[in-house]
């Protein structure tokens, strides 16, 4: 289809959880043709996650799930037998990428190493997603989220405005399996580029995308400031050093921003210019930050002294730098994503009706969208094996008692 | 030996900050010939960060150090002075030989200089624009500014970073949505790439960083969406998992990270700590027992951590097979062995062979070289390239505009 960017890529997505899952989602969101793999009975992991309507769980259900895997088609397929290995390879003689999030020491038993996988199909596109890549001393290290963050450096400057006790609280692990995103976010980067590499040589390759490596990225700044001037950044460097924070004020938080020294001028303009805001203490960012101990407990007082609804108004007026911190439940009923008509509601034949965040960006050209919901599990076996690879429905009946699929 | 993906790709490059340079950069650094607009009238704003990380006004030689250093490797710099109209008829000239215009303005300001989408693709049909803003370019937000802390106020993801029971927190190392809106761009510009390849057309890309940030890691609007509920945060606590947190080790600010997703896993875990009385209470038995009873169970392996260094932990428990983390510091993932050996660091050279340590950007293909890190740029280092090589300007010409200050 003209108005799809991707269509006409066939991917097959064997992963499960997040990372992968993402990975296949913004390419299926796109356009691409994404057939997720899953095994049979239990399917993806996420299938069990949640959150489920009234806390039930139903592997049909899963908020999670249902979200990571919109346009997507599903067919169930056991990798750890030999025969569902084989109907394996002839979907990757079809194919053009393989997702995958498989650890390294499992991927051969799977059939899902590059070097195999490359023979089947030479011009295939292989993204293997791991916590520590395939090379390395720490390439057999098991990972997940936690010591993805931990191990990049993300969790030791995590919170940046500090905390109360550092000799009781310990780096703090970003929210919502954020490694986990950011690695499919990667991996499909890696993809797109391989396989406009691949228009041109007719050839495939392998992308080894360690998780490790892609949080430690986001803390490239970080790591300047350490090569250049051998500042190492922590959790309480931010504290000590920048007004920019979360200040609490009379019923609720406030978000303030001092990025430059035009921000700062509107947020003492918003505070009625005080008398100390006029001293050489507060000239420039590096007086500011030398005197930060006169002046952070000021500004601390000023924002305690003022409800939200009253700091958002002189705000407004004064087109200060700040603004209120809201809950996900403001953010989801504003005004702002209403008119930008983010939402989605996408409609599943067991978990009905339900409102997800929709399109990252918008194309001109091909837009995102959804055209199905996720996939049940199994749901389109028959057209994946049937269809695709002419299966008969006696065979697939076969295939099925033997665990196969 | 293979070309990179995107040799034959020219961006004209408007960005600012982070969230625009960090994209152009992905593309530089995969092929493209990335032709970043500069002036001698304004400092782009990585340009001052240095000098503010130290605290004084000094001349630094930006493009050797910091952040427009990390930023900008792999690009060309021109100079041209955009309120001269005959800097605005020479973007133009650019346009017809490149493939992709990005701006994060925020605002109309290349529709003011009659530079916008609608007015370059009828100078090159097949453009591909990037339009990058904090709160998208329509919309009843579609003039403000905004940087990351201001988006994570607004998306409520504040609300679930902290310890249980914790206030607000903005998200550690603040470049967080600069970071995920720059990569959606990336990921965005090349699917329009692609479908130009197939199909001859460009497009617009109307990228926000509210938008990319609401749908990254939605965990708390899915809950909200599907039972009203709003996420308390958990700290370094999982939903199921348990043990899963970050324990103290010997020595200051040491920590290391654990997490058990099964059985099998526990009793590793527990051989591994020389299997102490405590591990045969009833309230852990089971991963659900150990999740209701995680407070008590975190003190107890406190107190085994707490006698070993954060390596030595982590070396012991992976080696039985449990997932464990050393919570490292800048210091030590600058140092970390298995980095090294994926050469994750890259060292820059400059004309003058010095060198320069940079983060290196997650892009590995197995049968492609490491990418273009051409040292950045100094301010217009390449503007006898682009005016005279690329648009055939006479250097007469090229002195004249100079002196016009329309190349400035």
């Amino acid at each position: 289809m003209n108005n799809e960017a991707l269509s006409g890529l066939k991917i097959l997505e064997c992963s499960e959880f997040i990372s992968g899952p993402f990975c296949g989602k913004l390419l299926a969101d796109l356009g691409a043709e994404v057939i997720k793999i899953e095994p049979p009975i239990s399917g993806d992991r996420a299938r069990s996650w949640g959150p489920f309507q009234q806390d039930i769980p139903h592997p049909e259900k899963s908020g999670l799930f249902l979200y990571l895997n919109t346009n997507k088609s599903g067919a169930t397929l056991n990798l750890k037998s030999e025969a569902g290995r084989k109907i394996f390879q002839e979907l990757v003689k079809k194919a053009d990428v393989v997702i995958e999030n498989n650890s390294p020491q499992e991927i051969k038993t799977l059939g899902l190493d590059y070097p195999s996988l490359h023979k089947t199909n030479p011009s295939l596109v292989v993204t293997s997603i791991t916590p520590f890549g395939q090379t390395g001393p720490y390439r057999n290290y098991k990972g997940c989220d936690l010591i993805n963050n931990h191990m990049s450096g993300e969790a030791y400057t995590n919170p940046e405005s500090g905390v109360d006790d550092i000799e009781l609280q310990p780096p703090l692990n970003p929210p919502s399996h954020a490694s986990d995103y950011y690695a499919g976010l990667i991996a499909a980067i890696n993809t797109m580029s391989a396989i406009i590499s691949r228009q041109v040589s007719g050839v495939g390759q392998h992308i080894d995308l360690s998780q490790q490596e892609a949080m430690a990225y986001i803390l490239c700044h970080q790591f300047d400031n350490y090569f250049d001037i051998g500042v190492s950044f922590y959790r309480e460097t931010s504290k000590k050093s920048f007004l920019t924070s979360e200040y609490a004020c009379k019923d609720g938080f406030i978000m303030v921003s001092t990025f430059t020294d035009a921000f700062w001028a509107s947020i003492v303009e918003m505070m009625g210019n005080p008398d100390w805001a006029k001293s050489d203490a507060c000239r420039s960012a590096g007086s500011r930050r030398r005197n930060l101990a006169m002046i952070k407990p000021k500004v601390k007082a000023w924002m305690k002294e003022h409800t939200l609804e009253e700091i958002n108004q002189l705000a407004k007026e004064h087109r200060a730098a700040c603004v209120p911190i809201q809950s996900v439940q403001e953010a989801m009923n504003s005004e702002l994503l209403a008119a930008r008509e983010f939402f989605v509601e996408v409609d599943h034949p067991e978990a009905g009706r339900i409102k997800f965040p929709g399109a990252p960006y918008k194309l001109s050209e091909t837009p995102w969208r959804i055209k199905r919901p996720a996939p049940m599990l199994g749901e389109n076996n028959d057209e994946v094996y049937g269809k695709m690879l002419g299966y008969s429905k006696s065979e697939l009946v076969k295939f099925k008692k033997a665990g196969v699929i | 030996m293979q070309k990179l993906p995107l040799d034959n790709i020219r961006v004209i490059d408007l960005t600012q900050v982070r969230m625009g340079p960090q994209l152009t950069q992905w593309l530089a650094v995969m092929g493209a010939e990335v032709i970043k607009i500069e002036t001698n009238l304004r400092q782009e704003v990585s340009k001052m960060q240095m000098a503010k990380a130290t605290g004084e006004q000094e001349a630094v030689d930006t493009k050797r150090v910091g952040y427009f250093a990390s930023l900008n490797y792999g690009k060309k710099s021109i100079t041209l002075n955009m309120k001269h109209p005959k800097a605005v008829e020479i973007v133009k000239e650019l346009a017809k030989v490149s493939d992709i215009v990005a701006e994060n303005f925020g605002k109309a300001v290349m529709e003011h200089w009659r530079l916008g989408y609608n007015d370059l693709n009828k100078i090159k049909p097949d453009i591909i624009y990037y339009a990058g803003s904090g709160w998208g370019r329509t919309g009843p937000y579609s003039e403000r500014p905004a940087y990351s802390p201001i988006i994570d106020a607004f998306t409520g993801i504040a609300y679930a970073n902290n310890f249980p029971g914790g206030e607000p927190m903005g998200l550690g190392v603040r470049g967080w949505n600069d970071s995920i809106s720059a990569q959606h761009g990336v990921f965005a510009v090349l699917a329009a790439l692609y479908h130009r390849s197939q199909t001859g057309k460009g497009q617009y890309i109307d990228l926000s960083m509210i938008e990319v940030a609401m749908s990254f890691a939605p965990e708390q609007a899915l809950n909200y969406a599907i039972n009203g509920k709003m996420k308390s945060p958990i700290g370094n606590q999982d939903e199921y998992m348990a043990p899963h947190g970050c324990y103290r080790c010997k020595g200051e600010d040491k920590w290391v990270a654990i997490a058990v997703s099964n059985e099998k896993e526990w009793k590793a875990f527990c051989e591994a700590m020389g299997n102490p009385n405590w591990i045969n209470i009833p309230e852990f038995i089971n991963m659900q027992k150990r999740h209701e009873n995680q407070g008590k169970l975190d003190k107890l392996i406190s107190s085994w951590t707490i006698n070993y260094d954060h390596f030595e932990v982590m070396q012991k428990l992976q080696k039985a097979g449990v997932m464990a983390g050393a919570s490292l510091n800048m210091e030590e993932v600058v140092n970390d062995p298995h980095l090294a050996e994926r050469d994750f660091f890259v060292d820059i050279e400059y004309p003058d062979k010095t060198k320069l340590r940079r983060t290196g950007l997650p892009w590995k293909l197995s049968d492609t070289p490491r990418g273009n890190y051409q040292y950045a740029p100094s301010l217009g280092e390449h503007n006898n390239y682009v005016f005279g090589e690329l648009l055939g300007m006479s250097s007469d010409n090229i002195q004249e505009l100079k002196e016009e200050q329309v190349i400035y």
